[in-house]
């Protein structure tokens, strides 16, 4: 490495993969991209590419060469490096609260393992409470989010508003930019809440698995009823109250869902949604050993490249919808931003992104990791907020392992991936599925899901459609397709 | 890329289950082996053992004793990927100190990174 090189450019660190049968794709260390031929690759890695051809302009544009000092090159890499890795420099933003494991339904896939809904030993008391917060507001970000999670919140609602309260209280001195996120299932959702909801400024996430049959068919009430009619009234009560923009709705797909992927998006485009997360089932709790609501990765690639195709003409009848996942992955291949999300950022968001806080007060670093403790595995149990300082808890032995074991550069298959930039790791995941926490990629699903997805994605960008690349945009810069296609250069 | 004669002379097939390559060391690192090796595991059992000074033996074994009828051409992508992973070996022999020195210099800024540079090239 030096400024006064030996050969005529210097190549710069990149990852490169054969694809599409005709061509090679380079990327870099800052989530640039660059299709070359085959035959340029090999001129290119034996220095014989010409450094006045428009090919070299173009590939040290993309900062994958340079003919010049190198020096100023690390520089300009070093920012972009670190523009992208953002999402570090806040460490946790994300706290999600169990304020109960009870639930009034019992869905087929529940990853929480959910309890009957008078069991109120399974509620979180205040003296926890305040311990949660106390310790939430010891983590040094400047952002912090609250997100109530269960069971079903509502069930245990006066703890909901006392943390909201007192979490408001403490915020007047420390001057964070606090934010909440009830999850809910919304049955029990009524005008007393929702005014509170409105007026302390909550969003709400809840749950639509799509038309009727399937929504009740996944989603089911441990009393006899249609969850599926108690959630479209609750709807529209909640969207009279806080409007359509302090809700969204997560989807779970299972076996059912795959055929039928575009009733689905047509129920959340009816709905008022303005998109839908794509979300293979997770291998946890009532999920992992039920037959008949699993499938391959094959099976589920196949229905988001129809969904994303359906999404994509649904945009361009002139209704703006989101595929969530697809608008990340896109942000993270086409812009140089930040662009964290804990369950595919490296190294892993588990703790130092989001961390959960149990009923009683264990503190997990992802919920997965606390369905595993709920089947007595503890090996991810980061400590309690009753007995253990905040230092101890996130400072200590778990949170280390895990970060140490999933930053991709040191994975092996992860570590000379192309995708690398775009992709991350889900050790607790690969501990739940493969046994330990590093995993084994040729047989990870979670691996082959995101492969596929990313090159189908690549696949796409290269075609360079002009309708789709449009809808793209539109997804990352959040703008409506007519706004984007009508702002002039 | 391995093609043709070239090819045949480094695999032999065993049996429908089993194939054996061999690998010169003095062209491939055992590094770029275990790499391409470690893409195949889903599918098959390997075995790695030196022959003699000059070559590595790589064994691969079709698990479940299944039917593969791509095992040929499976081979044939492996010694292509064992050549990709040794030009990334080769290609990190001359920008891995560029690679640290980026990491580095985005979370904790080398205030004279030109001088450092040139320590690197003594």
């Amino acid at each position: 490495m030096n400024d006064s090189r030996s050969t005529p450019y210097t190549i710069l660190p990149l990852q490169f993969s054969r694809m599409f049968s005709d061509k090679v794709l380079l990327t870099n260390e800052a989530g640039e991209f660059f299709f070359i031929n085959p035959e340029n690759f090999q001129e290119l890695v034996t220095y014989k590419l010409n450094t006045s051809s428009s090919l070299f302009y173009d590939l040290k544009g993309k900062h994958l060469v340079t003919d010049t000092d190198i020096h100023p090159v690390i520089d300009l890499l070093a920012t972009k490096y670190r523009t992208k890795m953002g999402f570090l420099r806040n460490f946790t933003v994300l706290h999600m609260v169990v304020i109960t494991v009870r639930c009034n339904h019992k869905c087929r896939y529940c990853h929480a393992s959910s309890e009957e809904s008078h069991a109120t030993q399974w509620d979180m008391n205040q003296v926890v409470a305040e311990k949660v917060v106390d310790t939430i507001f010891q983590s040094p970000s400047t952002r912090i989010k609250i997100e109530f999670q269960g069971g079903e919140p509502l069930l245990n609602w006066e703890r909901v508003k006392y943390i909201v309260k007192y979490a408001k209280k403490i915020n007047k001195h420390l001057k964070k930019d606090l934010s909440f996120v009830l999850c809910t299932n919304l049955t029990l959702m009524n005008e007393e809440k929702l005014n509170f909801i409105k007026k302390q400024n909550i969003l709400i996430s809840t749950s639509l698995d799509g038309p009727k049959d399937l929504h009740d068919n996944n989603r089911r009430l441990r009393q006899d009823g249609s969850s599926y009619d108690i959630f479209l009234k609750k709807l529209e009560l909640t969207k009279s109250i806080i409007g359509n923009k302090g809700i969204s709705a997560l989807l779970t797909i299972t076996k059912d869902s795959l055929s039928r992927i575009d009733d689905i998006i047509d129920e959340y485009v009816d709905k008022g949604f303005n998109g839908i997360f794509l979300r293979a089932l997770n291998p946890f709790g009532y999920a992992k050993n039920n037959q008949s609501l699993g499938y391959n990765v094959g099976e589920y690639f196949r229905t988001y490249k129809k969904a994303l195709d359906y999404i994509i003409k649904t945009n361009l009848e002139g209704t703006y919808f989101e595929e969530f996942y697809t608008t990340l992955l896109l942000s993270r291949i086409m812009t140089p931003f930040s662009t964290g999300f804990v369950d595919l950022q490296s190294p892993a968001g588990t703790g130092i992104s989001c961390a959960v806080y149990d009923f009683n007060g264990d503190v997990y670093p992802s919920d997965e990791a606390r369905m595993l403790g709920k089947m007595g595995i503890k090996k991810f149990l980061m400590g309690n907020v009753l007995r253990d300082e905040y230092i101890k808890i996130f400072n200590g032995d778990v949170l280390r392992e895990l970060i140490n074991n999933s930053c991709v550069e040191t994975l092996p298959g992860c570590a000379w991936c192309v995708f690398q930039q775009y992709c991350g790791a889900d050790p607790i995941r690969n501990f739940s599925t493969q046994g330990d926490i590093t995993g084994h990629r040729p047989t990870n699903e979670f691996c082959k899901k995101n492969m596929a997805i990313i090159k189908y994605l690549f696949e796409l960008i290269i075609e360079n459609n002009d309708d789709v690349m449009d809808v793209f945009w539109s997804w990352i810069t959040k703008r409506p397709l007519e706004e984007l296609r009508n702002v002039e250069l | 890329m391995v093609e043709g004669d070239n090819m045949k002379s480094i695999i032999t097939k065993i049996s429908d289950e089993k194939c054996h390559i061999s690998l010169s060391n003095k062209c491939f690192d055992k590094n770029a082996i275990y790499a391409a090796v470690y893409k195949m595991t889903d599918l098959y059992d390997v075995e790695i053992q030196p022959i003699n000074e000059d070559e590595f033996g790589v064994t691969f074994t079709i698990k479940n004793q299944k039917d593969d009828p791509l095992f040929e051409e499976k081979m044939r992508e492996f010694c292509n990927d064992v050549l990709d992973h040794q030009l990334r070996i080769d290609l990190d022999k001359q920008y891995g100190k560029i690679r640290e020195l980026i990491v580095k210099h985005a979370f904790s800024p080398i205030e004279n990174l030109k001088d450092v540079i040139s320590k690197e090239h003594e």
